[in-house]
This record gives C-alpha cells, sequence and structure tokens, in this order.
C-alpha cells in the first residue's frame, strides 16, 4: 500500500492507496466510471472531487460524462489495456494520535485516494480467457450497460499478466457484478474464480498476510439497479428502501442487505454458480473488509411532470432507431460513489 | 176455362193499367164518358193526344240520357221534339234527377260506409249502372283498407230483362224510361237470382251501398229500390249521371274512383343501430285521399354494398305490426345509392311505376320475399362516425400500404353512400413517442376530427409517415384515447360509433410492466399515461364497434392481448385486408349473406360539420 502523509491538521493532505475495477464483461465498469463523475457531483453530504491525474484519464472523464449528459448514450467499450487514473479527493475526518502513545483526536483531512482504475476488458478477467475471448458481446436485450466487449487486439497472455499484477497491487477492489448477465450468461463465477485465484497467487505466495486472507478491502457492486427486472425482485422480496433525505425518493436497496439481495437474485439464473461468489470472498478476504453495494450507473427515470420516482415510469433507457438504446433523461446514478467513499474511509483509517 | 185475356196496357209507358184512372206515367185510362159515336174528329183528338205524351214521354228519357237533342231522334215516338218541346223535356228530366249526389259526394259516402266496417268484415256495393248490375265486394283488410274484389261478374240488362231492345241506343231509352219498361214482377226475379249469392254471403251483417245512377233513370231506379228491399238497411245513392258519358261504360267507377282511404308506401328495411335488427317500414309514397291519376315520388337508399336488384313492394301505409298489406310487388334496379321511384295511382288502388326505367314485376309474393329478409344484419346504415387510425411510423412502404387501405375503404364508402347519408370520418395518424428530455410530452396523433367524407380523405392525403423511434411499440393508446374522445358519446346522439386501427406494433403499456421471467422484452409506458386496454374496453362500453390490421399477425394474437382485444369486431394481416372486408366488419357494408333485398329509408340527416372542440367539452 502507498500512503502519503502530509500531516494531520487542517488543510493536511493523505494519499491513499489504487483501487482495482474487476468484473466481467458487461457488468458496467465502463458506465460506472463515466458516472462516477456525475455522481461525485450531485454528492450532497461529502466534499469530494474527482480529477484526472493524466491527460487520458481527463479526456475520459469529459467525454464519458458528455456522453451520458449530453449524447444519452454509454461510453464506448473499455479499449483495452487502457490506464486510467484519477484522485477522487474527499474530505475526511479520521483519528489521529496528537503525540506518541497519546489519545488519538478527531482530524479534518482531505484524502486523496488514487484511483489507477484497471478498466480492461472484462474477459481479462475471465477463467479461461482464450475461450472467452471467443464470445462476443454482452447484450441484455434492453442494451443496458454493454461494455467492454471489444475484442482483445493486445497478446491475452501479456495483457492478462499485466493487470492480474496491478489488480493484486491494488489496496481495494471494485467488483462489479451485473444480475441480468448471470440470468443470461451464468458466468459470473467463472470471471471472479479465475481472477481471484490469479491475486491469491501473487500476494500470498510466500507471504504472511493478516488472518491467512489478501488484505484487500472489496467493494461489491451489483450493478443496474434501475433495471426494471432487477428493481422488480427488490420490491418483491422487500429489500427496496427509500430514503427520506432524497427529494425524489429514489429507491435503494440498505448496504446491509446487499448481500442477501445478491444471492436472491443470482439464485434466480439457471445457470452458473454465483452464489458461491460471497463464499468465496470471505474465504479470500477478510469479512471485514467486504461491503456488497446495489448500485445503477444511471439511476432511474424522474418525470418531470411528477418530480419523483414513479415506479409506472421509472425505465430510464429508450431503444434507439437502428439498434442500440439511449438514456432518457437526467440520470441519477445510485450507490455508484458510496463504494468509493467507503473503500476511501477505511483506507484512510489505515486498517489494514 | 178460357185463357187470361192480356192484361191492357198503358199506350204512352207500356205499364200494365191498374184499376185507376190514371197511368203512373200521367196518361188517362180512364176518362168520363162521352156521348156520341166516336167520330174521326174524336178519334184525330185521341191520337194527337197520345202522340203528344208518348212523344213527351220518350223526349223526357231521351232528355235523361243525353243532352243533345237529336241523338235519340229515330227513337222517339211522334219524331224528334220541337224546341220547346224539348226544353220541356230537360226540365222533366231534371226534376226527375233531383236530389242526386254527384261522384265526389258519392264517394266519401262509400269512404263512411267503409270506416264503418270493421277490420275483416266486408262491405258490398251494388252498383245499378247502364250497362247492368255489379256487386262488388268490399274486404276490409287489418290495416283498415278495403281490399276490392273486382272480379265480380256483371249482370247486363238483356240478362235482367229480356224485352229490352237489341239496340243499344234504345236499350238506353228504354233503361231511362223511354218507350215502355219490362214488368216489375218478372225483374223481381231475375234480380232475386242475380243477388242471391252475394246477399247469402254477406249474412246481413255487412254494410250495404246501393248506388243507382244515373239519377232518374226510370229502370236502374226501379231495379234499385228492389235491391234496397233484398238487403234491409242498405243505403241507397242516386247519383247524378253524367250525360254526355253515358253508355260509355260505367261498371266499377265508383271503386275505380274511389281516393284511397290509408296512404300507400314503399316497403322499406329499417336497421335497429344498436342490435341491427331488420324490420320493414313505409316510406310514404300516397296520401290518404290520393285519387287514381295522382303521381307520387319517393326517394329511397339501397343498402351500402348491395347493387342487386331491390323488391319494391308498396302496402298500405298504415300501423301495422305483423304483415303488411302489399299492393304490388315488383323489382328495381339500384345502380345508384339514392335514387327516386315515381309512380302514378290507378284506378281501383293500382300502383304503376313510371320512373326509373327497368322496374318490373316480381314473380314471387310478398310473403317469400319476406321469409328472405335476414332478422338482424351487422351493417349500421344509419348516422356513423368513424375514426380511422392510423400507425404512420414505418418504412415509406410500409406506411402508404397502410393508408391506401384505409384510402380504399374511404373510396368504397364514397361510391356506396349518398352524400346525406355517409357516415362521419375522423382520420388521425400517430407517430412515435420519443423518449427524450422535452420530447416525450409532445403531440403524436395528428390528422383531422369528424367531418365529411371528402375531408377525411383530404386528411388521409396529408399525413405523411415518419421513421420508426421507438421500434418495440407504437403510439396506438395516443389513437384509442382520440378515437374515444371522438365516439365515445356517439350513441346518445344517436350516432354509431366504428373505429378502424391500422398498424404495425403493439401500443404502450400505461405502466411499466415487468414480466416473471427475466431477460422478457421491456417496453416504456405511455408519456401520459394512456391505457389502451382500459380505452378499448371503454370503446367497447360505449357501443362502438372495432376492427384492427396489423402489419403482420402474431399467432397468439387469437387468443388474447391487444391485436385480439381492438380486433374484437375483426382481425386482419394487412395483407390480407381489403376494403369490403373491412366495410362489412365495421357494419358500413352489408355482408353479401345479409343482404335484405329491400331498399332503405332515405332519410335527411343534418349536416355534420361538428367542431371537435365542442363536442369535446
Amino acid at each position: 500500500m502507498t500512503t502519503t502523509m502530509f500531516g494531520a491538521g487542517p488543510g493536511a493532505r493523505r494519499s491513499m492507496g489504487r483501487i482495482g475495477l474487476w468484473g466481467p464483461p458487461g457488468s458496467g465498469k465502463t458506465t460506472f466510471l463515466a458516472a462516477l463523475n456525475i455522481a461525485v457531483l450531485q454528492s450532497a453530504d461529502k466534499q469530494i472531487r474527482l480529477f484526472g491525474t493524466d491527460t487520458d484519464s481527463t479526456v475520459f472523464l469529459k467525454e464519458s460524462t458528455a456522453m451520458l449528459t449530453r449524447d444519452r448514450t454509454f461510453p464506448d467499450a473499455t479499449e483495452a489495456g487502457k490506464q486510467l487514473s484519477w484522485v477522487l479527493s474527499m474530505d475526511q475526518q479520521i483519528q489521529v494520535p496528537t503525540k506518541l502513545f497519546g489519545k488519538k483526536q478527531s482530524a479534518n483531512v482531505t484524502v486523496d485516494l488514487n484511483l489507477d482504475l484497471l478498466d480492461e476488458p472484462g474477459r481479462m478477467f475471465s477463467d479461461r480467457p482464450a475461450e472467452a475471448a471467443d464470445k462476443d458481446d454482452d447484450d441484455s436485450g434492453l442494451g443496458f450497460d454493454s461494455d467492454d466487449d471489444d475484442p482483445v487486439s493486445q497478446s491475452p497472455d501479456n495483457s492478462a499478466e499485466s493487470v492480474m499484477d496491478q489488480l493484486s497491487g491494488c489496496n481495494g477492489l471494485v467488483l462489479l457484478f451485473d444480475p441480468t448477465r448471470e440470468w443470461e450468461e451464468g458466468d459470473m463465477f467463472n470471471y471472479f474464480q479465475g481472477t481471484l485465484l490469479e491475486i491469491a497467487q501473487r500476494r500470498m505466495m510466500g507471504r504472511a498476510e493478516a488472518g491467512g486472507r489478501l488484505p484487500h478491502y472489496v467493494a461489491v457492486c451489483v450493478t443496474k439497479f434501475d433495471h426494471p427486472d432487477v428493481y422488480r425482485r427488490a420490491r418483491r422480496l422487500g429489500y427496496r428502501s427509500f430514503s427520506p433525505y432524497d427529494p425524489y425518493l429514489f429507491p435503494r436497496v440498505p448496504d446491509e442487505f446487499a448481500e442477501e439481495f445478491f444471492v436472491s437474485l443470482v439464485r434466480e439464473a439457471d445457470k452458473g454458480n454465483a452464489e458461491l461468489v460471497p463464499n468465496a470472498l470471505r474465504r479470500f478476504f477478510l469479512p471485514e473488509r467486504i461491503q456488497f453495494f446495489v448500485t445503477s450507473a444511471i439511476g432511474f427515470h424522474l418525470n418531470k411532470s411528477s418530480s419523483r420516482f414513479q415506479e409506472a415510469d421509472s425505465m430510464n433507457l429508450a431503444p434507439k432507431p437502428g439498434g442500440g438504446h439511449l438514456i432518457r433523461g437526467p440520470i441519477h446514478p445510485i450507490n455508484v460513489v458510496e463504494p468509493l467513499i467507503w473503500l476511501g474511509e477505511h483506507l484512510a483509517g489505515g486498517t489494514r | 176455362m178460357r185463357a187470361a185475356d192480356p192484361i191492357p196496357a198503358c199506350p204512352v209507358c207500356a205499364l200494365p193499367a191498374g184499376a185507376g184512372d190514371y197511368c203512373e206515367c200521367g196518361w188517362v185510362l180512364r176518362g168520363p164518358r162521352r156521348l156520341g159515336p166516336v167520330t174521326d174528329a174524336v178519334r184525330a183528338d185521341f191520337d194527337r193526344r197520345l202522340a203528344a205524351a208518348t212523344l213527351e214521354f220518350d223526349a223526357r228519357a231521351a232528355a235523361l240520357v243525353s243532352s243533345v237533342p237529336g241523338r235519340f231522334a229515330r227513337w222517339i215516338r211522334g219524331g224528334p221534339p220541337d224546341r220547346a218541346q224539348w226544353a220541356t223535356a230537360r226540365r222533366q228530366a231534371a226534376v226527375a234527377a233531383d236530389e242526386a249526389v254527384d261522384d265526389s259526394t258519392a264517394r266519401k259516402e262509400f269512404a263512411a260506409l267503409l270506416r264503418g266496417v270493421a277490420p275483416g268484415g266486408q262491405a258490398l256495393l251494388i252498383e245499378v249502372v247502364p250497362e247492368g248490375i255489379v256487386v262488388t265486394r268490399a274486404v276490409m283488410g287489418a290495416t283498415g283498407a278495403p281490399r276490392y274484389e273486382a272480379d265480380q261478374p256483371v249482370r247486363p240488362w238483356p240478362d235482367l230483362v229480356p224485352g229490352l231492345s237489341a239496340h243499344p241506343e234504345e236499350r238506353l231509352l228504354q233503361l231511362a224510361g223511354g218507350r215502355g219498361r219490362p214488368e216489375t214482377a218478372e225483374l223481381r226475379d231475375r234480380l232475386d237470382e242475380a243477388l242471391r249469392e252475394p246477399a247469402a254471403e254477406l249474412a246481413g251483417a255487412a254494410a250495404v251501398l246501393i248506388v243507382c245512377g244515373p239519377a232518374g233513370w226510370t229502370l236502374p231506379e226501379a231495379v234499385a229500390g228492389l235491391c234496397a228491399e233484398l238487403f234491409p238497411g242498405a243505403r241507397v245513392l242516386r247519383v247524378a249521371g253524367d250525360a254526355a258519358a253515358a253508355g260509355t261504360g260505367s261498371i266499377g267507377r265508383l271503386t275505380a274512383a274511389m281516393p284511397l282511404l290509408h296512404g300507400y308506401g314503399v316497403i322499406v328495411a329499417t336497421v335497429d343501430p344498436v342490435t341491427g335488427a331488420v324490420a320493414a317500414a313505409t316510406q310514404p309514397l300516397f296520401a290518404p285521399g290520393d285519387a287514381p291519376g295522382a303521381r307520387a315520388s319517393v326517394t329511397l337508399r339501397r343498402f351500402p354494398g348491395d347493387r342487386e336488384r331491390a323488391t319494391l313492394a308498396v302496402a298500405v301505409d298504415a300501423a301495422w305490426s305483423a304483415e303488411p298489406q302489399v299492393v304490388a310487388v315488383h323489382t328495381i334496379p339500384q345502380p345508384e345509392p339514392l335514387y327516386q321511384v315515381s309512380a302514378v295511382l290507378d284506378p281501383s288502388g293500382q300502383v304503376r311505376f313510371t320512373e326509373p326505367p327497368g322496374i318490373g314485376e316480381d314473380s314471387r309474393p310478398w310473403t317469400e320475399v319476406r321469409a328472405c329478409v335476414p332478422s338482424a344484419v351487422d351493417v349500421r346504415p344509419a348516422a356513423v362516425d368513424l375514426v380511422c387510425a392510423i400507425d404512420l411510423a414505418g418504412s415509406h412502404g410500409q406506411v402508404a400500404r397502410r393508408k391506401k387501405l384505409v384510402s380504399d375503404l374511404l373510396g368504397e364508402l364514397a361510391r356506396e353512400y349518398p352524400e346525406s347519408a355517409a357516415p362521419r370520418v375522423s382520420v388521425i395518424g400517430c407517430v412515435d413517442h420519443r423518449y427524450e428530455p422535452g420530447a416525450e410530452s409532445k403531440a403524436v396523433v395528428r390528422g383531422a376530427p369528424l367531418g365529411a367524407l371528402d375531408h377525411a380523405v383530404r386528411a388521409l392525403a396529408e399525413l405523411r409517415g415518419d421513421e420508426i423511434r421507438y421500434p418495440e411499440a407504437a403510439s396506438l393508446e395516443d389513437l384509442l384515447y382520440e378515437a374515444h374522445r371522438m365516439l365515445a358519446r356517439a350513441r346518445k346522439a344517436g350516432r354509431v360509433g366504428r373505429l378502424l386501427l391500422v398498424a404495425g406494433r403493439r401500443p404502450h403499456p400505461p405502466a411499466l410492466t415487468v414480466s416473471p421471467r427475466p431477460g422478457a422484452p421491456l417496453v416504456q409506458p405511455c408519456p401520459k399515461r394512456y391505457d389502451w386496454r382500459d380505452l378499448t374496453r371503454q370503446l367497447g362500453k360505449a357501443g362502438v364497434g372495432t376492427v384492427a390490421v396489423a402489419d403482420t399477425l402474431p399467432m397468439r394474437a387469437a387468443k388474447g392481448g391487444f391485436w385480439a382485444e381492438t380486433g374484437a369486431d375483426g382481425l386482419y394481416s394487412l395483407p390480407a385486408a381489403t376494403a369490403q372486408a373491412l366495410g362489412e366488419d365495421l357494419g358500413l357494408l352489408v355482408r353479401e349473406e345479409q343482404r335484405p333485398g329491400l331498399p332503405l329509408p332515405a332519410l335527411a340527416q343534418r349536416r355534420f360539420d361538428v367542431d371537435l372542440r365542442k363536442e369535446s367539452r
């Protein structure tokens, strides 16, 4: 982990570790990143800023935000091996010792979370990259955030090695699961376990990690909550809730129930073994470092006539003439920035 | 025993001399005895007085028959009368015909008599006229209109009175009272024989009218009197004769010239706008009181879509509830949606059609015609409001095919409906909803409100297609909403509402619906939350018939869902749909198997260029 200390008083800055983005094709990685900027700006209760550390990242931030808001389209699929590096800067209140062996006290610091996000094509994470590369795109039928589908132009082996190295070196992981893909393809576990084993090999061989487990913080994001099939199940199974502080009353699934909801979703799949994922995570990561989130990059449609979420008219996608889909209206990301905040809080807390 | 001496007769009128001193004609049969021998002078005086009396007697009869002085000169004993004698004869003839009624009064009396006859009852008209005696039976129909049995035989005078002259002119003079007359007893016997049969049939229960004419003629008046004795209670009418026409054929003149007690009407079919039940009614042709020679016209309609010949039946125009009393059955060509029929009322209530050409008698009786009329039809030829709703999104060719189908239907309606009875038609089309910021609230329905057929044709031509912007669904629910707005109150306004929907895709749901099966297609809800199912049901409740045409018909369409519900009265795929089939399912054109074969009444309809904005308030 790389932690840079710039003091502990007002105006102090801390640079926390790296976050890796991990998910199978079509899980919404690119859109997640593109929506992050908007989510950051919409975040009311935190002083958060997001900016690129290089030109590519800044350009990506500009373009992907423009595509979502102006063009109402999804960002293009991830280019293979593209390295994006942002800084998520947030004001954090942390506990710091006033003197050696003295009592700790609260201090406001600005925490910079280096998002050297490894937005790699999803099939990089497959347990069978060569076979997976033959598979074509992800099509959920509604065009919900179909990214990560470009053929891998680089050498799969070299690229995979590089990505796995970087992932294993991250301090935190954002693991994206698309339940709609699991219903159709049932390949989530395959992508998951291949990568997990690669990371374990790199971090655990010859090292003594705390608790015998990998040290990463893992934010598991169940994506596409705005998809009617996903939302309907949240409502039907009783996981839906509303925040009284949300003026739009967008539905959410509380984080404490996100894992249960994830399991209930993947159980509906006719094939695949995604329900093994939670157990596999606990075997390899410390349970207290795992948190599930139910997220949506574009959020639900907000009807201007009502100014509140309306279940009957909640889909924020519409078919595009000639194929594909368009985002129907303004996007309202749900739980996009929160996983990163959670990671930032825990990484800044130094609980590694 | 000595054979009976012949009874002496009056030398003037030839009646048997009675016991009195004077004959009925005024001749002195037994005067006071004269003293002295019968001298030539006395004989000459007697002859002169007898000649004057016979001339006066015959001249009076001749004046009764004809106003032309010399017409019967050769038959008048004593030669043609001079001017003074003829004038005297005319005066005497006028006295004899005094208190006679004219034909018009006689018809009124007869009509009054007939009105007193109950339906099913009979009346007897005995006409004693110069040709003889004719008995006409009038059978009162259920509707109160008499039917004359005109085939009653005429009893000519020579059969009744063998002693009459064989010469028609001399016989007329004899009938009027000239040159002697037959003995009454013999005449009574023959008359009794002639009228025995009708008298027995009537059994005294029917009304009897005895018409004697011309009034003043001695023999007919005598016979009329005898008839009155045979039918106690019979009313006797003495009708003034037309002197110029006498002897030229007046048998059955009264019945022939009788005005109609009830009017006549052409039998038309009416269709209940709600149930489609077919009933027969009459479209007035002749009015009560119309006399023979009257002319009348009636405007009729053919059933939309029926270009075959129709039965043109004329019936007594009355409030009949069962079978009409039909007086004529013809067939008529129907080349035009609206046509006029002209007719002349002939004697004895016969109807003769004069226009249009091509009318011919129908060999079938009315009962057979009636049996072919269906009890109910699908067509509603009454006031119809039709909304043609078209999905305008799609390729140019596909939209053109949808419009062509509607255009064909409107063309067919224009050919089958007269302008005054044409449906009110609205043509509307929809483009796709656009689920984009600021575009969702934009109207997607365009077109023209209910109006005249030609306006609808123009509106259809002006509808332009658009690209498909939402492949999964079309804005059909918006079309249904507009159609409902225009048609929901049609029934209360006495009109029939119909909807034709021609589209390619299903509508948007009112709310986002999610299938229990993950991955099922999802369709955005209508931005205005219109509910196609609710609108379809409301249209059904309002009695609006709906026919749907889909570009391609899903297999499941027959079982349920949007197409089945909106196509409740007819469901077609676009390639299989024809204007004729759509018109039949919409109740705008009659089905071939439901052709009533009768014309429709041509009821004038009010103009209907109604401002929809007013209607929607």
